[in-house]
């Protein structure tokens, strides 16, 4: 299935928005990885990663940068055949229409809770525990950080687009 | 493996890079300093 094989038209900008939710979380779970992987990214004392289990902490760091990108990776079905055409490996569901709403609801309740968790960040963060990172290890966790706060609207945007071609082309 | 795919794992190497290194050129973690310890004079008690 292509995107040529879809009811309506895809605006570019709303293709480009949905790709660019894909990098919103890229330099956050490589800052988390190269973390796990005991590069010094400024904890200290109790926070030192060094008091957990090298494979536990990679495994589970690894495991989180995956889920975000599945998550992020979702968001293309706003923009592909199969957010309006269930895949043909769903049980039950394959070749049939997606119901708008099915792909709207979890897409729009995601953007908001990006938006909630994330938004923040726009206002920076600092903390006086000296056992957290501080100074220029701070500031590379923030801007690895910093484009997670467009991830939200992004996908807001997207869901707008889907909703309106959705309406217009059912 | 297609272009677009190439460009994109050459974009994420990188980032790993340009990150890894930033991290390590701020310097290795420093140990907090303790709290409530009293100073030691360096060169004899005053």
């Amino acid at each position: 299935m292509s995107a040529t094989s879809m009811r309506g038209p895809v605006p570019r900008w709303a293709e480009w928005a949905a790709q660019a939710t894909m990098w919103c979380a890229i330099p956050s779970g490589i800052w988390r990885i190269l973390f796990a992987l005991r590069l010094p990214a400024g904890f200290t004392g109790s926070s030192d990663p060094d008091h957990v289990n090298f494979f536990f902490l990679l495994g589970y760091v690894s495991a989180l940068t995956l889920l975000s990108e599945a998550a992020a990776f979702l968001s293309m079905g706003l923009v592909r055949s199969w957010g309006e055409i269930w895949p043909r490996w769903i049980p039950f569901l394959r070749g049939r229409r997606v119901h708008p709403l099915a792909a709207i609801i979890p897409a729009a309740l995601g953007a908001a809770a990006l938006m909630a968790l994330w938004s923040g960040l726009v206002f920076g963060f600092e903390t006086s525990d000296p056992e957290l990172p501080h100074g220029g290890k701070l500031v590379v966790l923030y801007l690895c950080y910093l484009p997670l706060v467009a991830w939200g609207p992004l996908l807001a945007a997207v869901t707008v687009a889907y909703a309106v071609r959705r309406h217009r082309h059912g | 493996m297609t272009k677009h795919l190439k460009v994109k794992l050459l974009i994420v190497a990188a980032l790993t890079a340009l990150i890894a290194a930033a991290l390590l050129a701020t310097g290795p973690d420093k140990e907090p300093p303790p709290s409530g310890a009293g100073r030691v004079a360096v060169g004899g008690a005053r």
